[in-house]
């Protein structure tokens, strides 16, 4: 071991060496990259099109529609392009005289076109396609569901949704137990028996049955969900950001941080949090795996938001139709959680071995 | 360890507290109206009193009925009491305003009719079938009622000398000593209930009748003599002209006139736009005010009778119920199913006042002198302290009411659903310790070989496989026509289970388990397994087992013996932290395979939007839980009395 060898080399020198963990980080990375091409590869529009002279990007505005949960700035983004002409917004709606593109390029209308691998929006219904298998049906490589939209295309799309969920209501339980573990491990006394009393009782309540009366008390939107489960999933990190700056705060440099006279969220933000946040990013790949696993639940409960393309919702529908042999809509979106889980849980084991003070080498 | 007990149960009491603060807390904020939606907004427009008992309309039942759901949350309470309003303290410029006097009473039930004597003594007949007389100050001097265990209210009472006449909805007209309340006569029921009473010059006793006729009563014995037949439907209000002409109108919108000596119709009007609920004759004997479902009170001149040219006092937006005037016949009282009641004058129709509180359908006014009663079906609102204390309490003493949605209490609900989910829990986690205690012993034994790595690896995909998904593929696969139909995917039992004899009820029983076992198993397999791992691994390095290795002892001696005993403790104090995923689990697999558990009952409570079902299970589950840790905490402090010392 090099003496120089910084924490974040070693850790990551470790992780490479495991494994299951390294699988784990690919398998995170894929659905990353499936994510962010969705739109380009499972879209019903054109990626690039010249209709009348002059050329448009017509799935470049599918960004705005998948990966931007919040409906009112979706809308103020979509009038800003369409009023104000913004790039890179602009020229993704062109204007098709009330037809779709598919419609357009039927015509002959289109002089140049390229189009996605897959040329179905994970929305978009085929009523002349209901219930297709694989295979059945040429244009849909692994079949419709019961309102006749493409498997293969909510699939991917449906990786936009479990990226999101998992890093929105992340990033809020991160935020949150962060803040008060940091607050309740440096102050103490007063300020962490109530903060620890607080993280008690949370804990105490049957998390996803409280997400459920949630979800169906609110408007069981997709940010809904997110926030939900970000504001019902912070005791963990609370707990461990807690234990750890317990221990940092008594070391030595801290104490000679304080007597330099730094304020208090100096000493806490520069000095304590650097040295007590890796176990949270554990946590972090754990969390991630709770939070998709249970928008899936919520989906599959029919508490989800069917405008999104969720796995759950697909997986739901196969289960109402066991007796009709539709095995694709529980198998495909089924796999895809899966395989996610699989992900982020390897991932998150692989980074706390390579954390694990006693496996070290 | 008394004394550790005692501590842990004292720390206990904040969290006890939060979580109850925290149930109360979710059903307070739930947006919207917790009840409206069960009901809608529906309901007849006409609203009209054709109903039972009391009388009051469909509408107002309505109502009640859903402030009686919000009492079961305890946002609500019945005020059972007589409110007075000064006829002098209306302020003109701020309609809203009419202070309220006092509260009269704190009665049985709630105020239906009322009727106050010179001493300014009143007697009140309530919802509930008593009759009370109380003196000025609102005390009670007696209570009486017409029938033992009778649940029809008192509709309607009129002063008779120094008796009183007490009409119920079950048609009895009763007669109570006003001096002591001793019952002197009573006839007998007619079945439907009697609206209105109107004592006659001769003695006689005219009463209004739901089933559409007008009786007159004998004095002393009180039983119906003749009944007035004209009516198509319930009469249920009835007044005397000066000449002595009785009027009475109902449901069927008509003004009839009757002789009372032969008993003969005299005229009938025109209809009016809607059922009448009250006539009031003014004291100067000039105006007769009627009140009408049509949300107005009409004015008709006594003079011109047979031709009906009434003008009308508009204001109140539900049936006006009840009317009354004011000693100098200027001003008049309206007291509507609107939850108000308005003072009008009379030669303007100008509204001068409106009660602002009420909050509850007026049943009756009465202004005697300067004062103004009322009889209403009040609810008051309770702050939001009394409303924790009493959640508080309920959730202590395991009160938590009736279901809305079957009326069922809700105990009786989880009594009957969690013994199932205990269960299958109890099997899930017998078959989870058993196999996966075993596979970590050996793994940590083993450290590092084959069986380790594949064992982590093959446990941890099975951790990631969503519960939901594996339930679908199971009963795809194994409980469908169109593959294997091995096993049942419905419920516990087959229908019929009950005249199986013993041991095929055992297997058919077992055969109902295997699936939902199986789902609720397989995720737990991966994380104890893990834990039971690392705690034996860290057993092994302690200097007792080297010892122990080092006295010569055979390895399976070493590990069993002195090691495995040892992490055995620690491993299974961890039951308490399984005890929160048990009821939030069970809700996918008792969904799936329609199994009536806690999990299905939450599910299906908060489709529905059962509060007290939804409130009960959440405080149950939070409750079990604490006690699971609690219970670990004093396992593990038996196994390690360090931890007392803290």
């Amino acid at each position: 071991m090099k003496p120089s060898e910084s924490y974040g080399a070693r850790i990551w020198r470790k992780l490479k060496g495991h494994h299951s963990g390294m699988a784990g980080l690919v398998i995170v990375v894929l659905l990353a990259l499936s994510s962010f091409s969705a739109p380009l590869v499972a879209n019903d529009k054109p990626i690039v099109a010249s209709y009348r002279g002059s050329l448009y990007f017509p799935a470049l505005a599918t960004y705005v529609d998948s990966w931007v949960p919040w409906q009112s700035l979706r809308y103020e983004l979509k009038s800003l392009e369409l009023t104000e002409g913004w790039f890179p917004l602009s020229g993704h709606y062109a204007v098709l005289e009330g037809r779709s593109w598919k419609e357009a390029r039927a015509a002959g209308e289109l002089s140049l076109d390229l189009w996605p691998l897959i040329e179905w929006s994970p929305t978009q219904f085929d009523r002349d396609s209901l219930k297709k298998k694989p295979g059945e049906d040429p244009e849909h490589l692994l079949g419709t569901d019961d309102q006749g939209r493409d498997v293969l295309s909510r699939l991917l799309h449906g990786t936009v949704v479990a990226m999101l969920v998992g890093v929105i209501a992340m990033s809020i339980s991160s935020a949150i137990g962060i803040t008060l573990g940091l607050a309740a491990g440096f102050f103490g006394k007063g300020i962490d028996l109530v903060l620890s009393r607080i993280t008690e009782i949370v804990m105490c309540f049957p998390v996803f049955f409280l997400i459920i009366a949630v979800i169906a008390f609110l408007e069981p939107s997709i940010v809904n969900i997110m926030m939900v489960l970000g504001f019902v999933g912070w005791t963990r990190i609370f707990r461990l950001v807690r234990g750890e700056v317990l221990k940092v705060r008594s070391l030595d440099y801290v104490a000679a941080a304080q007597a330099l006279g730094l304020p208090a969220w100096r000493v806490m933000v520069r000095h304590v949090l650097p040295n007590a946040i890796s176990p949270v990013f554990v946590a972090i790949a754990f969390g991630v795996a709770n939070a998709v696993l249970a928008e899936t639940s919520l989906s599959f409960l029919g508490f989800g938001d069917t405008s999104v393309p969720s796995w759950g919702e697909t997986v739901m529908q196969g289960r109402s139709y066991v007796s009709q042999g539709l095995w694709h809509l529980t198998i495909f979106p089924g796999l895809a959680i899966f395989v996610t889980l699989t992900g982020f849980n390897l991932l998150g084991q692989g980074l706390r071995d390579a954390m694990d003070p006693k496996l070290r080498d | 360890m008394l004394t550790y007990l005692f501590k842990r149960i004292i720390a206990m009491i904040p969290t006890l507290l939060g979580i109850t603060f925290i149930t109360f807390l979710i059903i307070n904020l739930a947006p919207g109206d917790p009840v409206a939606t069960q009901f809608g907004q529906g309901g007849s427009e006409r609203g009209a009193g054709a109903g039972e008992g009391g009388g009051g309309g469909d509408r107002e039942r309505q109502a009640d009925a859903i402030k009686a759901k919000k009492k079961l949350l305890g946002m609500v309470r019945e005020d059972h009491t007589v409110s007075t309003w000064g006829l002098g303290e209306a302020v003109q410029e701020e309609i809203q305003s009419w202070p309220r006097l006092a509260r009269l009473g704190e009665l049985p039930g709630w105020p239906q009719a009322l009727l106050v004597l010179e001493s300014g003594a009143l007697v009140v007949g309530t919802h509930e079938g008593s009759v009370l007389r109380l003196d000025a100050g609102g005390v009670p001097v007696w209570t009486a009622r017409p029938a033992e265990g009778g649940t029809s209210g008192i509709t309607t009472m009129v002063r008779d000398g120094e008796r009183v006449l007490v009409g119920d909805g079950e048609g009895r007209l009763t007669a109570f000593s006003l001096e002591d309340g001793a019952m002197s006569a009573q006839s007998t029921a007619l079945g439907r209930g009697l609206r209105d009473l109107q004592l006659l010059p001769d003695g006689t006793v005219a009463s209004a009748g739901e089933d559409g006729l007008v009786r007159l009563h004998d004095a002393s014995s009180l039983n119906s003599r003749q009944g007035l037949e004209g009516h198509v439907s319930g009469v249920y209000a009835l007044a005397l002209l000066p000449d002595g002409t009785l009027l009475s109108a109902g449901y069927d919108r008509k003004l009839r006139a009757w002789d009372t000596g032969s008993g003969a119709l005299r005229y009938e009007t025109e209809p009016l736009p809607q059922a009448v609920n009250e006539i009031a004759l003014s004291p100067d004997g000039s105006q007769l005010a009627l009140a009408g479902d049509d949300r107005a009170v009409h004015l008709v001149e006594v003079a011109p009778l047979p031709e009906l040219r009434s003008r009308s006092l508009e204001g109140h937006f539900k049936a006006v119920s009840t009317v009354a005037w004011s000693a100098d016949s200027s001003r008049l009282v309206s007291g509507s199913r609107d939850e108000t009641a308005r003072l009008w004058e009379v030669a303007s129709g100008k509204e001068l006042a409106r009660t602002p509180d009420v909050a509850g359908a007026v049943r009756q006014v009465l202004v005697v002198g300067e004062t103004v009663y009322t009889g209403a079906r009040s609810w008051a609102e309770v702050p939001v302290w009394k409303r924790y204390l009493s959640w508080l309490w309920r959730t202590i003493t395991l009160d938590f009411d009736r279901s809305f949605v079957d009326d069922r209490p809700v105990m009786e609900k989880i009594t009957a659903a969690l013994p199932i989910t205990i269960f299958l829990n109890v099997i899930a986690l017998a078959i989870i310790y058993l196999i996966s205690i075993p596979l970590g012993v050996l793994a940590a034994v083993r450290r590092g070989g084959v069986f380790d790595q594949v064992s982590s690896v093959i446990l941890f995909l099975l951790y990631s496989i969503p519960n939901f998904w594996l339930a679908t593929l199971l009963i795809m696969g194994l409980s469908s026509e169109r593959t294997f139909d091995l096993l049942p995917s419905v419920g516990l039992y087959s229908r019929g289970h009950q005249d199986l004899s013993y041991l095929s009820w055992l297997w058919d029983r077992s055969l109902h388990l295997v699936l939902p076992v199986t789902v609720m198993v397989y995720g737990g397999f991966a994380s104890l397994s893990r834990y039971a791992r690392t705690t034996m691994l860290e057993t092994i390095q302690e200097d007792y087992v080297r010892t122990a290795r080092a006295k010569g002892l055979p390895e399976y001696l070493v590990v069993f013996k002195h090691a495995f005993r040892n992490s055995l403790i620690t491993i299974v104090t961890l039951v308490a932290n399984l005890l929160p995923a048990m009821i939030g689990g069970s809700v996918i697999v008792e969904y799936i395979f329609s199994i009536e558990g806690m999990g299905r009952l939450g599910f299906d409570a908060i489709l529905a939007r059962d509060y007290p079902v939804i409130m009960a299970i959440t405080t149950f589950s939070a409750v079990l839980t604490l006690l699971g840790i609690l219970v670990s905490d004093l396992l593990y402090s038996v196994v390690d009395p360090r931890v007392r010392a803290e």
